[in-house]
């Protein structure tokens, strides 16, 4: 699996939503699916996925899948 | 603030429940079936309890200290004062502890105090009770923490609706061997993340107060019940927590390895997975205890050593333990105990 698989399937097993939501324009609160605890559970399945662990800022700057994109590369991870 | 109090030990934790409960299922019928399963899926809450219409919390203070007094021995003559830590209490005035001193036969020599915490809030009462104690002010104390909080929740309110629920414990701190170390911090700059706004002096109620206003996210909330941003409050949880835990156990003079239990808040299900990771601990020395009981404000440390104290005991995980409230304020704050001598009696239905 590539990494943007991985990065995608985190996505849709966190929030519990399809490939066709994955834009990376796709935001915190944006659809009920990722309110706050969808959030924490979104980060929970990205930090498994590639065995890291967020520094506290980047989960509050982690706000749509583009964003996040972006954060990945501070932990060496290539979308 | 840190400090070290002497001539202390808590010698007795008891919890308990009110009869009646709720499968968070239930709220299918009000909420989005997928919404409540993803909710319920995350915070690891599957029911939780809700307090009776026609008790007050104290009223369950009353039955759970009364049981505790005939389970140990104990009169209330035994105590030279109370604390009672909560967020509903009976009247706005008097205290609930002084008129728990009359219900409970404390002397009238007793000194009570109410304290008004949540999450935070078992820390600020063993903290309190543990100044009266190690001060020689009194030899025996009763700590009383919990809430009626599940009236305080809008019914609309999905998120908090099914994580929280209702739960209450009684704790006894007297002279003994033991030196507790205790942490506490405070930051008032986030007293908007968890808030009731209307009712008290600032805001008192009114027509307007009873319709919701938008959050900063555009979610409707009620002033005159509790609101949290959950988002903030992980913020907080998760930037404060795990630095204040490596600093206790540090002033105490204790290895991350050597601790039995750390008995934290019972926040939610990844918010205690976020931190066992950030502090670096395995989740079978950070005790998860909340499945049938939700979030139970401060009464949840308590609540969850009386669920899992027979496991904690068969793997000798008493004797080093950190007690940690994170949450209202907000304010944070641990302690570290030895909890190997004390009578931890099982939940008792309420």
């Amino acid at each position: 699996m590539t990494n943007m698989e991985k990065y995608k399937e985190a996505f849709k097993e966190a929030l519990e939503i399809d490939d066709s939501a994955l834009t990376d324009e796709l935001a915190f609160d944006s659809i009920p699916e990722w309110d706050s605890v969808g959030h924490m559970r979104l980060m929970a399945s990205i930090e498994d996925a590639f065995d890291i662990m967020f520094e506290t800022e980047d989960i509050m700057d982690f706000g749509t899948f583009g964003k996040g994109k972006e954060i990945l590369q501070k932990y060496d991870v290539e979308l | 603030m840190k400090v070290k109090l002497s001539n202390l030990k808590i010698s007795h934790i008891a919890s308990g429940l009110p009869k009646h409960s709720i499968d968070i299922s239930e709220y299918e019928k009000f909420f989005n079936e997928k919404e409540v399963k993803r909710i319920k899926k995350s915070t690891g809450v599957e029911s939780v309890h809700v307090a009776d219409e026609s008790m007050c919390t104290s009223d369950y203070g009353v039955i759970l200290a009364k049981r505790l007094m005939q389970e140990s021995g104990f009169t209330g003559d035994d105590f030279e004062g109370i604390v009672f830590i909560s967020q509903t209490p009976d009247y706005r005035v008097p205290a609930t502890s002084v008129i728990l001193q009359d219900r409970l036969g404390l002397p009238q020599s007793a000194v009570a105090f109410d304290i008004n915490y949540g999450c935070s809030g078992y820390v600020y009462g063993l903290y309190q009770a543990a100044l009266l104690v190690s001060s020689g002010s009194c030899r025996r104390v009763l700590v009383f923490t919990g809430d009626t909080q599940l009236r305080m929740i809008h019914e609309q309110d999905r998120g908090n609706r099914m994580v929280l629920g209702d739960g209450f414990a009684v704790t006894v701190v007297e002279r003994g061997p033991q030196t507790m170390c205790f942490n506490i911090h405070s930051d008032g700059s986030g007293y908007q993340y968890i808030f009731m706004e209307a009712g008290g002096w600032r805001l008192p109620k009114s027509a307007e107060t009873e319709q919701p206003v938008m959050d900063k996210n555009g979610h409707p909330r009620w002033p005159e019940y509790t609101y949290m941003d959950g988002l903030e409050i992980m913020n907080f949880a998760l930037s404060q927590v795990p630095p204040m835990v490596k600093d206790t156990l540090e002033y105490a003079g204790w290895q991350l390895d050597e601790v039995g239990t750390f008995a934290m808040h019972q926040a939610n299900q990844l918010i205690l997975e976020f931190l066992a990771k950030r502090i670096g601990v395995s989740l079978d020395r950070m005790p998860i205890e909340l499945k049938h009981m939700g979030n139970t404000v401060s009464a949840s440390v308590p609540l969850m050593l009386s669920k899992a104290h027979k496991k904690l005991v068969a793997r000798k995980g008493l004797s080093k333990v950190l007690i940690c409230g994170f949450g209202v304020g907000l304010s944070w704050g641990a302690l570290t105990a030895d909890l190997s001598d004390t009578v931890i009696y099982d939940t008792w239905e309420l």
